[in-house]
């Protein structure tokens, strides 16, 4: 089996699995796509395209899974070795959207949401910061569920059914189209749509980050008093109010020339960014986003303090890629989940007018 | 020479805010003005720059006198971060032997070069900050234990290879453009003000995922 896989994958056979994930994945590490196929058990040879109608439809489904239902389960995300999980449930009545999200490791923080009224509690230092968000691109929601342009950059492969997190799944592939950015790999409930699991792979196949449930429950009893009953418990903590105020890179005295294929600008805010979690120190930063649909990138931009800027850096945690430098008198973060060109890319664009 | 007893007798000293702390550093600072042990100094801060650390490593190699104030300074350090550290050199000898010769036996392991960072946790990270930073930091666990053997049995080892590898950052710590790997706990609130916009859950993973971060200057 192992053998004939590995066989199927070669690049030098012609047939099937040439046309679809093979191709994903440079000739020169075919073993080492070879191995990452094995990880996931899907028959090679179920590859096959989708049409971009067919396509637009799957992913809109998924979006609209991911507010239209009851569901509560544990959410685990490991990137570099490392595993965390978050135990979330989500009531939907049609007019309101609740949801808590509980971290179960680091310090203890829980995220209540009514639509989009966000209250993060830090129960030991009795903290909770409110703010507004969008819930539309967290998951389990899918931020390309609305962009009709997300296949512009990405191609769709349905990659079969497999039962994950005790559900019955359609596995697809979102490849990219260029190396401007990661492919994707997502499983979906069959009969609800919901997202089930996202893989972020890099052009060899290598999953750089993995989110999803390890166990869910759809369509349970709504219970909103999970969310709404803390909310009214909260007379002996300190409140913090995060507001943002829209602007826009002109405005903040910057120019951005050409973006990189397939981005686009999707917002910029002045917002005050938390230091050290619930320790309560703040810094004001411009925060501009670019999306192609399924991914974004973010630029902060913010004055430089030696005391709180070190020198250029580039890290890499899970498929976040961040690149720090600093611009005379700004320090100029540029974060996403793309590869480091890109973001190189995003930093050379940009320029001081004035 | 400083020899454990005044290091104790130092740590005393820091610890009641003595003045013979300053008579000390006095003293020491007398004895050590040979050239290139300023540089030797930021090497061991981690505040070198690439070329001084290789010029450095140079020096150290002709200059007894360097090897000698290296394996003084590692002392302090050790001294200062904790009794057990504060033991003798021919121990130490004889652990970096041992461990060498562990090492050899081992097999190779090929791992993905994003693991490296994790290897080394967050605490760990911040405790060995001061002394060893360019270099304990995302060389893992091996690579620092192999460092501090090296650090502190400089003056009896005639392998400049090791120290070289010691005070400088070892090639599996470096990304493709040669920086070096520090913690950066302010990642943090960025990675939370980007992710609001990510398919990540909304409260995904900071703790020690996010603490290191590359920088090109050591810094």
């Amino acid at each position: 089996m192992v053998a004939e896989v590995i066989e199927a994958l070669r690049p030098d056979r012609a047939g099937a699995a040439r046309t679809g994930l093979a191709c994903l994945w440079d000739r020169r590490h075919w073993l080492g796509s070879a191995l990452a196929a094995l990880a996931c058990p899907l028959p090679v040879w179920a590859v096959s395209p989708m049409v971009p109608a067919e396509a637009r439809a799957w992913l809109h489904r998924t979006h609209e899974a991911a507010s239209r239902y009851n569901y509560q389960g544990v959410v685990v995300v490991s990137a570099s070795g490392t595993v965390s999980s978050s135990r979330l449930v989500h009531f939907s009545d049609g007019a309101q959207q609740l949801e808590r999200v509980e971290a179960l490791d680091g310090e203890p923080r829980s995220m209540l949401r009514v639509n989009e009224n966000m209250h993060t509690l830090w129960p030991r230092p009795q903290l909770v910061v409110v703010e507004q968000r969008d819930a539309r691109a967290s998951f389990p929601s899918l931020l390309s569920g609305t962009e009709p342009r997300v296949l512009e950059s990405y191609e769709m492969f349905v990659l079969g059914r497999e039962r994950f997190a005790g559900h019955e799944a359609d596995v697809v592939l979102l490849r990219a189209r260029d190396p401007w950015r990661y492919s994707q790999r997502l499983w979906a409930d069959r009969q609800t749509g919901l997202l089930l699991r996202i893989d972020v792979m890099n052009a060899q196949g290598q999953v750089l980050e993995s989110a999803g449930f390890s166990e869910l429950t759809i369509g349970m009893r709504p219970q909103p008093e999970l969310v709404t009953a803390p909310l009214r418990r909260l007379d002996s903590f300190r409140v913090i109010r995060r507001e943002q105020r829209s602007t826009s890179l002109e405005t903040e005295g910057w120019s951005l020339a050409a973006l990189p294929a397939g981005f686009r600008d999707a917002g910029c805010t002045r917002r005050v960014l938390e230091q050290g979690g619930s320790a309560g120190g703040a810094v004001t930063v411009v925060q501009a986003l670019f999306t192609d649909g399924l991914t974004h990138v973010s630029l902060f931009i913010e004055p430089f303090s030696p005391q709180r800027h070190q020198g250029e850096a580039a890290v890499l945690t899970g498929a976040t890629q961040t690149i720090m430098s600093r611009r005379e008198s700004d320090w100029v973060t540029l974060m996403g989940d793309v590869p480091v060109d890109t973001l190189r890319r995003f930093a050379a664009a940009l320029d001081r007018r004035r | 020479m400083v020899c454990v007893g005044d290091l104790v007798e130092w740590r005393i000293c820091l610890l009641f805010e003595s003045p013979g702390v300053e008579r000390m550093l006095l003293e020491s600072s007398q004895s050590s003005e040979q050239t290139g042990l300023p540089v030797l100094s930021s090497v061991l801060d981690g505040e070198a720059s690439r070329q001084d650390v290789a010029q450095a490593c140079k020096d150290w190699r002709a200059q007894p006198d360097m090897q000698s104030q290296w394996q003084t300074w590692a002392l302090i350090g050790d001294v200062l971060r904790s009794d057990e550290l504060a033991s003798s050199p021919a121990r130490d000898q004889q652990f970096l032997t041992e461990f060498r010769a562990k090492l050899a036996r081992e097999p190779v392991v090929f791992a993905p070069l994003q693991a490296v960072p994790m290897a080394t946790t967050q605490a760990a990270a911040r405790h060995r900050r001061r002394w060893l930073a360019p270099t304990a930091v995302a060389a893992g666990v091996v690579a620092v234990v192999g460092a501090l053997g090296v650090m502190r049995t400089v003056g009896d080892v005639g392998d400049p290879a090791s120290a070289v590898m010691a005070s400088s950052v070892p090639a599996s710590a470096v990304d493709a453009n040669g920086m070096v790997l520090v913690r950066n706990p302010q990642l943090d609130s960025y990675l939370n003000a980007h992710r609001r916009y990510a398919q990540v859950p909304a409260l995904a993973p900071t703790n020690g995922l996010q603490q290191v971060s590359a920088t090109s200057n050591g810094r």
